[in-house]
């Protein structure tokens, strides 16, 4: 198997692309369940909560708490060795879905988790722009 | 169980494991199978069951046949590419022993071999797993995360929810290495303090480079069969009691979500509560034994807080005790559960997918009484764990003396 240069990206499939084109408008969208209201992600066909097929995408506030957190130090790949070390988290939004992203905009050791935080947005190519998370006020 | 409803491992074989350049993760595969048929003293003629587990260096969709022409062994009634990575060997057992029980296979093979190690570079296993998929490419490779960070999250999550220390953590990685200077095939024979966890590179908080398994070239194979034919052949034969499986999901986020649990049992499954419980749970009610009658345990090892979970999901001890559980030798040979007495993946070998099938040939030998100097004094009960994704492919299996 021939290890990749190149950085790692999103390679958006077609349940995928809305959640992506949302987010190089910087803006988080989320499946949500029209009959039981629970929230889906990453993208899918299926309510996880109830079976239901009725998804429909609707804007998060992008608030939420640090379920767990780790510091990399050796990350996985070249591209990300100038990043290092950076934290990479749970992040359990406000909505109640979970999702992996980093926490930025803080030194890595004042990461605690139920920390309240943020989304924001890094372009980090023409298409696509990672979801990541900052401090934010309680 | 009735002797004609058991099943019994009666050949084991594995490489020489550590660095292995030149060699193919093929030939691995069919080294162990020849030392396996060696060890049984069974004719390969008699093999009418075959599973596999893929290869990262060397894999295709028709692995099975593929490793079945090299064997040279024609007809089976069941073959299969088991693709639940780690925790692909108690599920293996398993099937064998269903196979066996039903009458369709006399004498069923478990293979797996890979060169992990030589086959991408120093430092570029881990790099390959996340490219081939093994955690999400879309959803979490582009964070910068990888394997060691997944289990990382779950080590630092156990301690803020029990206050879990990285002594504790360390103390597992301490043991594993002691039991691996006992052991001449161990690729890390050298003993560590807990000191020398603590002060090697942190790879990704709060696991180290000695929290971490090894990276190896080497491979495995058994051979199942039913007991009667197995008190015809030249080992004692150690007979399957229980097995057990439990298997959750992808990304992390979902087993941290508690994604598609019914309300009120949110908290059933969490990131550090694992559905290694159901497998231990069948294991253990099939076997008829409880936790407290293993007198040896050989726990996937794939990072210290990999074992430490185990060791609370199985019940050897409480959820969030896991901590002192491994503390004071408990888990050393000598302690009152001897762990991993081959080295586990920390200390012996780590191949990738292969590796707990090492952790099973070490079951079987300590049952057979071959382990030399780390044998555990009348070992009668092993239980032997397999482990995959995070935390999220289990199968246990439970194995007796005869």
């Amino acid at each position: 198997m021939h290890i990749a240069n190149a950085r790692p990206l999103p390679d958006p499939t077609p349940i995928s692309q809305p959640y992506w084109d949302a987010c190089r408008h910087h803006q988080l969208e989320l499946q949500r369940c029209a009959d039981c209201g629970s929230f889906r992600f990453p993208p899918g066909y299926m309510c996880p909560s109830c079976a239901s097929m009725a998804l429909r995408w609707q804007r998060v506030s992008g608030r939420g708490r640090v379920h767990a957190y780790t510091v990399v130090h050796r990350p996985p790949h070249p591209a990300f060795a100038k990043d290092a070390p950076y934290v990479v988290a749970l992040i359990e939004l406000a909505e109640g879905a979970v999702l992996m992203s980093n926490v930025v905009g803080c030194p890595a050791e004042q990461v605690r988790v139920g920390m309240p935080v943020q989304v924001t947005f890094d372009d980090v190519s023409a298409d696509i722009a990672l979801p990541k998370f900052e401090p934010a006020a309680e | 169980m009735s002797d004609s409803d058991s099943a019994a491992i009666v050949g084991v074989g594995e490489t020489a494991v550590g660095k292995l350049p030149g060699v193919t993760a093929l030939q691995l595969h069919v080294e162990a199978a020849k030392r396996a048929l060696d060890d049984a003293g069974i004719p390969k003629s008699e093999i009418d069951g075959l599973l596999t587990c893929g290869s990262m260096s060397d894999d295709n969709i028709r692995h099975h046949i593929v490793i079945a022409e090299h064997l040279g062994i024609f007809a089976k009634s069941l073959c299969d590419t088991l693709r639940t990575g780690g925790s692909s060997f108690g599920y293996g057992v398993q099937l064998a022993q269903d196979a066996i029980r039903a009458g369709r296979c006399r004498a069923v093979m478990i293979v797996s071999a890979d060169n992990l190690l030589t086959g991408f570079g120093e430092g570029k296993g881990v790099t390959a797993y996340a490219q081939a998929g093994a955690h999400s490419v879309e959803f979490e490779y582009p964070f910068g995360a990888h394997i060691p960070a997944f289990y990382a999250l779950v080590a630092q999550r156990h301690m803020y929810e029990y206050g879990t220390r990285p002594e504790q953590l360390a103390s597992i990685a301490v043991a594993c290495r002691k039991h691996a200077a006992l052991n001449p095939a161990a690729q890390k024979r050298t003993p560590i303090t807990v000191s020398d966890v603590l002060a090697s590179r942190m790879i990704s908080s709060p696991l180290r480079l000695l929290d971490c398994s090894l990276i190896s070239d080497g491979g495995g194979a058994v051979i199942v069969t039913s007991l009667d034919r197995a008190r015809d052949l030249k080992q004692r034969p150690v007979r399957v009691l229980g097995t057990g499986q439990g298997h959750s999901y992808y990304h992390m986020a979902h087993l941290a979500g508690g994604v598609g649990l019914p309300a009120g049992q949110k908290d059933r499954f969490t990131l550090t509560s694992t559905v290694g419980r159901l497998a231990g749970e069948q294991a253990f009610r099939e076997a008829a034994v409880t936790p407290d009658d293993i007198d040896v345990a050989e726990i996937y090892d794939s990072f210290t807080i990999t074992a430490l979970v185990q060791f609370e999901d199985l019940g050897f001890c409480k959820k969030g005790e896991g901590g002192s559980f491994v503390e004071g030798g408990r888990i050393e040979l000598g302690g009152a559960l001897p762990t991993n007495t081959h080295g586990g993946l920390l200390s012996f070998a780590h191949p990738g997918m292969p590796g707990g099938i090492f952790h099973l040939i070490e079951g079987v030998r300590q049952l057979r009484g071959q382990c030399g100097p780390r044998q555990v004094e009348n070992a009668e009960v092993a239980l032997v764990t397999s482990v995959s994704a995070v935390l999220s492919n289990h199968s246990v299996a439970i194995l007796g003396r005869e």
